[in-house]
């Protein structure tokens, strides 16, 4: 049996932050793939990164058809871009003034991260569960890949794995204006009849609600980072994206923004 | 066309689309919020469901062959595509 010493067992690992950025929908996409490329070409470590979306955004699941889940002449009137992702899962609004999204980039070998897909979306989601419960909220995991309060959504997640590297993105709704969340997205009869709910709106909430005051994106992004930190385990150190990574996602943004891409299903 | 949607009990919505002629599948379309890995699995699973006839046994023959290959999926069951490609199979064309 191998003896670890106490500190080697107490050393945190070195992740990488990516701090609070503001980008278009096409760019926060093309970013995160292309820190899974230079993740798996060994050129950058572990990633945590947060961003927000301008203008506001709706992404669209790996599965998901457009016309399907999105009500496109709402979009275009409102200007609201339409995005697929890389991701499975389902379509989510990005409000510029009232989400927060994440992407984890990990070795999907990495020893904190089960290889059961199931598990690993609830190691990850425990970071934005601790985060949000240190904000005050009594947030909890609510399998698949949702997190909820008092039994409404608050962070949807969605995880891929390819070339042995893992992405987890999610949003945590803030402030979303969620009457227009529902203008945006089509949702499907079926899905409603199946929660037993009538009004599709009490499904979902945000932090402003539960904690019945208006919060700062910032205060929102330290909570998270700390949850993260305290849940896996890790140090976080600022940082930027590379000169590559950054190159890499000019180049993958054109097929983000390729209409054969969005309309792909 | 043939239109279903399918949504499995604590998991995922599943919508199929596909046309129907003489028995015959084509056109197949398989949507929806559920998560398969690798993703591009899922255009594969649409080949090869084109051009067979729409018999509940050939069905269920294919996506278990296709879901034995490796191919992981969460927030459905393999048996919950061949339920919903059944369903839109019996729904009236529009």
């Amino acid at each position: 049996m191998r003896i670890v010493n106490k500190k080697e067992k107490n050393q945190k690992d070195n992740w990488r932050l990516l701090g609070l950025e503001v980008n278009n929908a096409s760019m926060n996409m093309a970013i995160d793939e292309a820190i899974m490329h230079c993740y798996a070409k060994g050129e950058v470590q572990n990633t945590i990164r947060f961003y927000r979306w301008h203008p506001s955004a709706v992404s669209i699941g790996y599965f998901q058809s457009v016309e399907e889940e999105v009500n496109i002449d709402f979009c275009r009137k409102m200007q609201i871009d339409i995005i697929r992702r890389i991701t499975g899962g389902g379509a989510v609004y990005h409000d510029y003034n009232g989400e927060i999204t994440y992407s984890l980039i990990v070795d999907e070998k990495n020893q904190i991260i089960p290889a059961d897909i199931l598990k690993s979306y609830e190691v990850i989601c425990k970071g934005l569960v601790a985060g949000l419960r240190d904000l005050g909220v009594e947030a909890k995991f609510s399998p698949i890949n949702d997190i909820v309060i008092k039994g409404k959504k608050i962070s949807g997640n969605a995880q891929t794995r390819r070339y042995g590297v893992l992405l987890q993105h999610g949003t945590v709704l803030i402030d979303s204006n969620i009457s227009k969340m529902f203008n945006v997205l089509r949702i499907s009869n079926e899905k409603i009849s199946d929660k037993i709910i009538k009004n599709i709106e009490d499904r979902v909430t945000n932090l402003r609600r539960v904690l019945h005051r208006k919060i700062e994106f910032e205060e929102v992004f330290f909570a998270l980072k700390s949850g993260f930190e305290k849940s896996l385990q890790i140090s976080l150190k600022e940082d930027d994206l590379t000169d590559n990574e950054r190159q890499l996602a000019f180049q993958l943004e054109k097929k983000f923004l390729d209409k054969s891409w969005i309309f792909r299903r | 066309m043939h239109e279903a949607e399918l949504k499995v009990i604590g998991g995922k919505l599943i919508r199929i689309s596909f046309l129907l002629e003489d028995n015959k599948i084509s056109n197949m379309k398989i949507t929806g919020d559920f998560f398969l890995y690798p993703e591009e699995g899922i255009e594969e699973l649409e080949r090869r469901l084109n051009g067979i006839e729409a018999k509940p046994k050939k069905i269920q023959e294919i996506i278990i062959g296709f879901f034995n290959e490796g191919f992981v999926i969460i927030g459905a069951k393999p048996n919950d595509f061949t339920k919903a490609i059944l369903l839109a199979k019996n729904t009236r064309s529009s």
